[in-house]
């Protein structure tokens, strides 16, 4: 059966649509550089069409006259060294910021936990055995996290392409790790009240935290160092 | 006929691009194909190249970029030239002449 204009037009659409792909799948280009180029090719096209070649050939002499996807990245990679720059360090310092966050989260939420489980008539050195479990079950979520980022390559890589940090979310990150560290901070005071006829359990927490405080924070460098090794390469850092 | 070397191509790039925009914006297509007209093909530029080299003098201050969005209409970035633009195109015209000019004595002596 013989192809229609339309399904012709509908390749060149799709011919276009995966190159511009293509592109955006390289960090060395910004969104304004992907709309230039994307802008530039259909000009050539049309150029070519008006030539008399059809569809396909504008498109394979429009795209070989734009240089191949790797000239491409080479050029632009010197040309947006310093924006490339500025964006891997708001993702890192992001990525800091989520520690914190995340930390913080996880200290005060084990607080909450004990205090709400104290409230509610459950004794102290069960919900203080409940809080070591929460917290060794997170160590094994962030080592199950990091164990992800490690082999689903694909999926982490256009994750990270496709983050967008605005300033707003810095800022709305910045401000949840604060209220965070400040539920963390008021959270021991009020449970020493709670537990204060039982000071044991006082230790027993000082001791879980204590550990917390060291493993968590060893975890998650061992982890960065891990994927730092895997991913340099590919990051082109 | 002998194409220009890769080196004065991209030496001339800046000066090129500059005295386009001083007669007028222009984006990045538009400019490829002004110097394949004004040089009769004898200056061809990879299509793309041109952009990083627009980046590199829109760092430095010598143009400015601005998006042209029209309805029904392809968005295009066009490009003007700042007044540091026109100070060093006005430099290059400086050293090309004095260049011409001492080529042009050479030559002459030499036939």
């Amino acid at each position: 059966m013989p192809q229609t204009e339309e399904s012709f037009e509908f390749e060149l659409q799709k011919q276009i649509e995966n190159w511009v792909r293509r592109l955006k799948s390289e960090p060395s280009f910004t969104e304004s550089d992907i709309e230039e180029l994307k802008s530039h090719l259909l000009d050539l096209i049309d150029q070519l069409r008006e030539k008399g070649l059809d569809d396909e050939e504008a498109f394979l002499v429009a795209s070989k006259r734009m240089g191949t996807i790797p000239d491409l990245e080479s050029d632009f990679r010197e040309a947006n060294n310093p924006i490339l720059q500025i964006r891997r360090s708001a993702l890192i310092l992001a990525g800091v910021l989520v520690y914190f966050l995340l930390y913080h989260f996880i200290e005060s939420s084990s607080k909450l936990m004990l205090m709400v489980s104290i409230y509610g008539g459950l004794d102290a050195y069960t919900g203080s055995q409940w809080v070591y479990k929460y917290l060794i079950s997170w160590h094994l979520i962030v080592i199950f996290f990091i164990t992800s980022i490690y082999f689903l390559e694909n999926k982490v890589i256009n994750f990270i392409e496709n983050v967008r940090l605005k300033p707003k979310h810095t800022i709305f990150l910045l401000l949840t790790t604060f209220f965070l560290a400040i539920i963390n901070i008021s959270g021991t005071p009020i449970i020493k009240n709670m537990v204060n006829k039982e000071r044991y359990i006082i230790s027993y927490l000082f001791i879980h935290y204590r550990d917390f405080g060291y493993t968590f924070p060893l975890i998650v460098c061992v982890g960065f160092i891990i994927i730092y090794f895997k991913y340099y390469k590919i990051a082109k850092f | 006929m002998k194409s220009i070397s890769k080196e004065l191509i991209g030496a001339s790039a800046s000066p090129i691009i500059l005295s386009i925009l001083r007669n007028g914006d222009s984006y990045g297509y538009e400019i490829v194909q002004k110097v394949k007209e004004l040089t009769a093909g004898r200056i061809k530029w990879r299509e793309a190249s041109i952009y990083p080299v627009l980046k590199k003098m829109e760092n430095s201050g010598m143009i400015k970029s601005y998006w042209i969005v029209n309805e029904g209409e392809r968005p295009r970035k066009y490009y003007t030239i700042l007044a540091d633009g026109q100070e060093q195109l006005e430099k290059h015209r400086d050293e090309l002449e004095l260049m011409y000019s001492v080529f042009g004595k050479l030559w002459k002596i030499s036939t």
